[in-house]
């Protein structure tokens, strides 16, 4: 048995390098089980090599020697495994099993004579690892993180370098100790004593060789560390074929120098070398080896586009292949080179010279090598698998009516590939903005096309018999599913992904992960094309199942990281905590890494606001707001550094960035950092404003931080900054940027926005209250009226700066908790107002826009007037305003408050107007109010989520009108519950789902009716679950924002935004929304009012993937790879009314991420 | 077992052939052994049925017995002999018999030694051929019937007797078979004589005499006894090996295990160099296990003869046979076809490629 293990350690020494066992001549006799395991191990049935050893280690008559060794024997079995392994992620799993049988081995055998060899391989196996980060490194896929991958590779080159290094000088000394000559004859055990140590040094030397060699393929190929490592390598090889020409391992050497000089594309060197090699006179079986193998390469080198020498690799291959045996032809290096054979016969087919019918002869030989190829294992058998089948088509063409499977796969193969083509041409089409007649004939095209190849696949899987090789048939089923993916049948491409991602052999690890992301990506699109939420909800558990499964399958995989992506998609503007998270995790090294951590950031963000906006019942615990506003500020600064990183200051700041800066300067605004913002904002490099700015403010983008609301964000924030420093000049130039910006010197664009302004005050107000940050109110109280007081002093006012200074008085009256200055606020709000109509044709000079300015500045002044207490100024105010526009819903919302709050003042009988309305007056009240939203709802009006949303706020304020008669009117009290509980109930009883925002004050409204009539308290979801109709209302399809959401300033504008939805029972009506009435209603609306939280628009989430975002089938880790737009959101979707985004006022401009359609393996 | 081929090769190389005249004083024969790497040289000075003498140079004469001599190299005989051998060793029946052709037509084969033994040569490749499926069964017993006529004391003799019993066995002549056997059962040295017990045994099971066949083997290997010479050894697994078949063919349960049983015997007490018998011994044992239904144990014990001992090639069809089923069971559908395929392809004429259809 010694004997047969030290044969063991020879044949485990060439494993890795294509060796033969062979090379070290005299080796002692190999035992049947050595034998056989390695013969095992060649054929690559690496689980029965297994097996076998399992049987050895239980047999009873197997020695104890021999079962010593199985764990060293396993240990060779997976290290074999893994370099045949077709994947990176297969192999590292199975060298990590052989280093831990390794040191198993070596734990329980210490003096083993194969426990010194142990450690060399575990250089062999750390070089093996170093190989599949190399792979890793050169595919396409992992473009981003190239740099890593060869910095990992290049350091387990280094540490195999180490081990390599002590066992060449260990070797070395050990074959110096024995004395130079040895008598053979005389003492013929010293002398093979001596020509192993020998061989083992040999070894030794040829290991450090090929560290160099593999060192070179961790730099890119070309450059000049490359370069140099590669002559480097050369050298080396050259240095042992020097000192061992006349043996084989010289001769491996002399090859793999040869090999060096071809990867640097010195192609007639490497020639060179070949012919020379090929030319050796030696004839032994070790001989013809190397010759096979370097007849390969040089076959390849034949086959190079700078040779493409055909015919002499059809020549060269058939004489070589004729002087070979059937078995022969068999071994790997056979096939490949019939391989080769088959790839000239091609090229040589299609040149254009190559007349018909030698075409034809040399496809149909092509055909034959192929079919001879894949019978047989190897490396080349799938290659020639679908090579066979390109080629049947090449000869046959399209028209033949498949009868056998191969043939099917072959067509539906080829029709396959041809996708991608469609696709880009497609997408090319679109983007050149070819004609719609174009484009529409390629979409048929296309269409078409899809439809072919799934029939064509679909007949395959019909053909299927016993013996069709597993490997196609989940191959096919892996195409089926991503045409079906592209056909957008998004459930049987989820169903058919799914099944393989669990379903695929051990071998097709890289299919299986794929297969899971095209299920995945379906669910994605089932949940984007949901009609309801109900559905919506549906394909949430799918992709969160899913999502999980990869997650946990497959956490370090490329695929992860999309799925993250993919999964914070669509939590966003829905669970944005969560969202957030999962942006959270995406790798340092991956691609969109900035753009995660600044969505992180804005996800972060948004569940800040929308937990700050949440009635303090139901608040999230004030610890928690505070991690989340941290994290939101930590991961937008490091988006921000990381960006910054990479973008030299010459560059125009990327619109992420801009982004990711506007972001955070609404959380230093918010924290008091005002110095900080100003310099966000204003410094360079990549300065915002300087980013937003337009030499003509008429020709404003509609995409993209230059778009008019993202502006006018930034200058928003800015004039916030400099309010806050108390910088009048500062801020006097802000407002004419602003104002600049708004795209008019005076007019409803700037009076909209100076609303914004207050709006966003009060807001602020809210949420330092809410925190208990009073020191903080005190402050901004005291900057905003210090500001404001310096500002009235001047004499000379503009529409604008008085509009500035009622909006702000405004928007400070709604953030004052204090009711004297409350009043005091409002008072000078309405001042202003007042002096504006007074003033009207003095300050607008335009009657036309005076006419239309008129009114909605009425209707803030009424709004004040309420505030003030004021019932019946703000009620001649609102019944003017009622009968020249009764169907304005911003005056109707704004006279229904009117009456409830007179109510709530001890007037009760104003309660039942405010819900009934006046009829005489023209004023709805909250009952008609929602019942003509309802009527708009049900016109399918484009603007129905928007009508949705408010028709909530309606009937909320309806019920709070009840409880609040009850409150003040006990004797009415009993009789205005029970018919609140009527009305509720009877709101539930005909919808599925209360919209999530409004959820929890209807709740408690529903609590605090109960709990007045002394009934038992259930929550509205418990009652619905009670008495849930039998057929099921449709739900609101989507959200309304949070009270005090923020639309997203990048995603287009949405009049329906203007309507925000003020925090608790206080009816914030959008008033001066007024003006834009005609418009609004008529469904279109170009308000800028996108900065207001608690948009009701539309909200859904982006799709950063295109349809091709599904993986398309590769080879091994190829996969898809992905490119970002390099800018905003695309243009068809920018341009359409688009929904806003989530992350209040620091959302960013959507960043596209297409997924670049991968090429086909 | 129709196509086995019963007895190895080894008996072949040992005739004895009497009476012809040998070579010049100054020749130089060499004769090779079962026993021994070492080459005996010399002039062979005598041939009977039962040995050669060899006159050597230094030590005298020395007589090697028929049972012995694994081959002849005659002095002066064809180059191309030597290939012709090889390839007859490598079971490459065809590309032997196109060489012993070219050999044939060498006038260095004119000389008498040389020429019967070439006809023995000849006949014993068509044999192998013949046996492994791939040529005609008439054909190989019509040459060994012609060698025999002449070379009734060649020392080729007792080998052209048990190939000739082979042949009319794997032809269905189960008597002449026997009366083939019944001669090798008489020959003077005891390997011989359990071969040819052995082979009479194996016409009972070819008769469906399972019993009788059974009760064959055992005797033989009682007869063996615990003789180590390692020609007796070898015949006692053989005789082993049909009990084991015997056992297989009983199909119970408790038979393959205790076939099993004395398969392990074989495989762990046969020298690596004995393929034959490891051969059929791996062949029986993934029987036993695919009838156990233990298939993956099976596709381990068939994979020894695809792997170890494909030059074997009656029996290496027989696995690849097996094979090409047993891998689709246990998950492996292509590897099974690949299987198949080589059987195909490297054994078209074989009852296991006949069997696969087409």
């Amino acid at each position: 048995m010694a004997a047969a293990r030290i044969r063991w350690i020879i044949l485990f020494l060439v494993i890795g390098t294509g060796l033969p066992a062979d090379i070290f001549a005299q080796a002692p006799t190999v035992s049947r089980q050595s034998r056989f395991l390695d013969a095992l191990r060649q054929r690559g049935y690496f689980e029965y090599a297994q097996l076998y050893l399992d049987a050895l280690a239980k047999d009873p008559a197997v020695s104890a020697e021999l079962k010593a060794v199985v764990p060293y024997e396993r240990a060779i079995t997976f290290l074999e495994a893994g370099r045949r392994a077709a994947s990176p992620t297969e192999k590292t799993p199975l060298y990590d099993k052989a280093v831990g049988f390794l040191d198993e081995f070596v734990k329980a055998n210490p003096n083993h004579p194969l426990a010194a060899d142990a450690n060399s391989q575990r250089g062999r196996i750390l070089l093996g690892k170093a190989r599949v980060e190399i792979w890793q490194s050169q595919s396409p896929s992992n473009t981003s993180k190239r740099k890593t991958f060869q910095e990992t590779a290049r350091a387990g080159v280094v540490a195999a370098r180490k081990i390599f290094q002590a066992a060449h000088v260990q070797y070395e000394k050990a074959w110096k100790a024995f004395p130079t000559f040895i008598d053979k004859a005389q003492d013929t055990d010293l002398f093979e004593k001596r020509k192993r140590a020998e061989a083992l040094y040999m070894r030794a030397q040829y290991d450090l060789a090929l560290c160099t060699y593999e060192e070179a393929q961790t730099h890119d190929r070309g450059s000049e560390s490359y370069n140099k490592l590669a002559t480097r390598a050369a050298v080396e090889f050259e240095s042992i074929h020097t000192r061992y020409r006349s043996q084989v391992l010289g001769l491996y050497a002399r090859m793999w120098q040869g090999k060096c000089f071809e990867e640097q594309d010195d192609i007639n060197k490497a020639m060179g070398i070949y012919k020379e090699l090929l030319g050796h006179p030696g004839g032994s079986a070790t001989m013809r080896r190397i010759q096979d193998q370097v007849l390969l390469f040089q076959l390849i080198c034949l086959n190079h586009e700078k040779k493409n020498d055909f015919v002499l690799v059809i020549n060269q291959s058939t004489e070589w292949i004729q002087k070979r045996s059937t078995r022969q032809r068999r071994t790997p290096e056979s096939l490949g080179i019939l391989w080769e054979q088959v790839r000239a016969q091609e090229g040589l087919a299609t040149e254009r010279t190559t007349d018909e019918k030698t075409r034809n002869q040399l496809l149909a030989a092509a055909l034959a090598n192929c079919r001879f190829i894949q019978k047989w294992p190897s490396k080349y058998k799938d290659v020639a698998l679908f090579k066979l089948r390109e080629l049947q088509v090449m000869l046959k063409g399209a028209a033949i009516d498949p009868q056998d499977f191969d043939t099917a796969f072959g067509l539906a193969h080829d029709l396959f590939k041809k996708i991608k083509g469609h696709n880009e041409t497609l997408v090319s089409a679109r983007s050149d903005k070819k004609p719609p007649a174009e484009i529409k004939k390629l979409e048929t095209a296309r269409n078409e096309h899809l439809v072919s190849t799934r029939e064509m696949l679909q007949t395959a899987l019909k053909l299927v018999e016993r013996d069709t090789p597993r490997e196609d048939l989940d191959r096919a089923r892996f195409y089926l599913a991503y045409v079906y993916y592209q056909q957008r049948q998004n459930y049987e491409a989820a169903v058919l992904g799914d099944y393989l991602s669990r379903h695929v052999g051990p071998k097709a690890e890289t299919m299986a992960l794929d297969a899971a992301a095209i299920a995945m990506a379906s669910h994605v699109r089932s949940y984007n094309d949901s009609k309801t939420d109900e559905l919506k909800q549906q394909s949430m558990r799918l992709i969160e199942a899913t999502a999980t499964r990869i997650l946990a399958k497959w956490p370090e995989s490329a695929r992860a990281q999309d799925t993250r992506l993919q999964l914070a998609q669509v939590y966003e503007g829905k669970r944005p905590l969560e969202a957030a998270r999962n942006y959270a995790q995406v790798d340092t090294n991956s691609e969109v890494y900035a753009e995660a951590q600044t969505r992180a950031g804005q996800q972060f963000l948004r569940a800040w606001l929308d937990g700050t906006a949440t009635p303090a019942a139901s608040r999230p615990d004030q610890k928690n707001l505070d991690e989340w506003l941290k994290s939101a500020e930590s991961h937008l600064r490091s988006g921000i550094a990381k960006t910054e990183q990479t973008t030299p200051a010459s560059v125009a700041a990327p619109e992420l960035l801009v982004a990711a800066k506007v972001s955070l300067a609404q959380i230093l605004n918010n924290s008091g950092k005002y110095q900080q913002t100003v310099d966000l904002l204003v410094k360079d490099p990549h300065s915002v404003v300087t980013a937003i700015q337009v030499k003509d403010e008429t020709q404003r983008p509609d995409t993209g931080v230059q778009r008019r609301e993202f502006a006018s964000l930034a200058a928003q924030l800015l004039l916030r900054a400099r309010i806050g420093l108390r910088q009048l000049p500062e801020a006097q130039q802000a407002m004419e940027l602003l104002e600049a910006i708004a795209g008019a010197a005076e007019g409803e664009a700037v009076t909209e926005l100076y609303r914004q302004l207050g709006t966003e005050l009060k807001q602020e107000l809210d949420r330092l209250a809410a925190a208990g940050n009073q020191k903080r109110v005190g402050e901004v109280l005291a900057a905003f009226e210090d500001f404001l007081g310096r500002l009235r002093q001047r004499s000379e006012q503009t529409f604008n700066s008085l509009i500035w200074i009622a909006e702000t008085y405004s928007g400070l009256g709604q953030g004052a908790t204090d009711a004297s200055q409350r009043t005091s606020f409002f008072g000078h709000a309405a001042e202003s107002y007042q002096q504006i109509l007074q003033r009207a044709n003095e300050l607008v000079s335009d009657e036309k826009n005076r006419t239309k300015l008129i009114p909605g500045v009425t209707l803030r002044l009424a709004n004040c007037r309420r505030h003030q207490g004021n019932f019946e100024e703000a009620h001649k105010l609102l019944v003017g305003l009622a009968t020249s526009q009764p169907l304005a819903l911003d005056v109707q919302f704004e006279a229904a408050s009117m009456y409830q709050a007179w109510g709530k003042s001890g007037q009760v009988e104003n309660f039942d107007k405010a819900i009934t309305g006046v009829e005489s007056e023209k004023i709805l009240g909250w009952s008609q109010i929602a019942l003509y939203l309802q009527r708009l709802i049900d016109s399918r009006s484009q603007d129905a989520e928007r009508y949705r949303a408010r028709r909530w706020e309606a009937r909320y304020n309806q019920l709070q009108c009840r409880i609040e008669h009850a409150q003040a009117s006990s004797g009415a009290k009993l009789d205005q519950l029970k018919r609140a509980r009527s009305e509720i109930q009877g709101l539930m009883m005909v919808t599925a789902t209360v919209d999530p925002r409004w959820e929890s004050r209807y709740n408690d409204a529903y609590r605090v009716i109960l709990e007045g009539l002394g009934e038992p308290v259930i929550s509205l979801a418990e009652y619905r679950e009670k008495y849930k109709p039998v057929l099921t209302a449709v739900a609101p399809t989507r959200p309304v924002a949070g009270p005090a959401g923020v639309a997203a300033a990048t995603s287009g504008t949405n009049a329906a935004a203007a309507t925000a939805v003020a925090a608790g029972a206080e009816t914030g009506s959008n008033l001066l929304g007024l003006i834009f009435a005609g418009v609004l209603l008529a469904g279109g609306g170009v308000g800028v009012v996108f900065m207001i939280k608690g948009s009701l628009s539309k909200k859904r989430p982006r799709r950063r993937y295109s349809p091709d975002a599904a993986p398309t089938p590769r080879k091994a880790e190829s996969g898809a790879s992905e490119k970002r737009t390099a800018s905003g959101a695309p243009q068809a979707r920018a341009r359409r009314k688009k929904p806003a985004a989530r992350s209040g006022k620091s959302s960013p401009p959507q960043q596209g991420r297409r997924r670049k359609p991968s090429s086909e393996s | 077992m129709q196509h086995r081929d019963g007895m190895h090769r080894s008996w072949l190389a040992a005739v004895l052939i009497v009476g012809l005249i040998v070579s010049p004083s100054w020749a130089i024969d060499q004769v090779l052994r079962k026993s021994s790497t070492t080459p005996i040289r010399g002039t062979i000075s005598a041939v009977s049925k039962t040995g050669v003498t060899v006159k050597r140079q230094v030590g005298g004469d020395m007589m090697i017995p028929a049972n012995d001599i694994r081959d002849i190299r005659w002095d002066g005989e064809p180059v191309k002999l030597i290939s012709a051998r090889a390839a007859d060793r490598a079971s490459r029946f065809e590309q032997a018999l196109s060489f012993y052709a070219d050999a044939a037509k060498d006038p260095k084969a004119s000389g008498a030694n040389i020429k019967l033994d070439l006809q023995f040569l000849v006949a014993r490749a068509t044999a192998g051929k013949a046996l492994a499926g791939a040529g005609s069964l008439e054909e190989a017993r019509q040459k060994l019937e012609g060698f025999l006529q002449v070379g009734a004391n060649s020392c080729r003799y007792y080998n052209a007797v048990a190939l000739l019993g082979q042949v009319e066995l794997a032809a269905g002549g189960h008597d002449k078979a026997k009366t083939q056997f019944e001669v090798l059962a008489k020959a003077p040295w005891l390997d011989y004589q359990l071969a040819g017990s052995s082979s009479l045994a194996r016409v009972l099971l070819a008769k469906d005499d399972v019993d009788g066949a059974l009760a064959a083997f055992t005797a033989v290997v009682t007869q063996a006894g615990n003789d180590t010479s390692p020609a007796v050894k070898t015949q006692r697994f053989e005789a082993v090996l049909g009990k084991s078949t015997c056992l297989i063919r009983k199909k119970n349960q408790a038979s393959y295990q205790a076939a099993l049983g004395d398969l392990a015997g074989v495989i762990n007490g046969a020298t690596d160099s004995s393929t034959r018998v490891l051969a059929e011994a791996y062949l029986r044992r993934g029987d036993c296990l695919r009838l156990l239904g233990r298939q993956k144990e099976a596709v381990l014990s068939y994979l020894h003869v695809d792997l170890l001992f494909a030059n074997e090639s009656v029996l290496h069809a027989e696995s690849l046979f097996h094979l090409g089923t047993l891998w689709s069971a246990v998950g492996h559908p292509e590897r099974a076809s690949s299987a198949r395929e080589r059987l195909r392809s490297d054994y078209p004429q074989s009852s296991w490629a006949k069997k696969l259809g087409s």
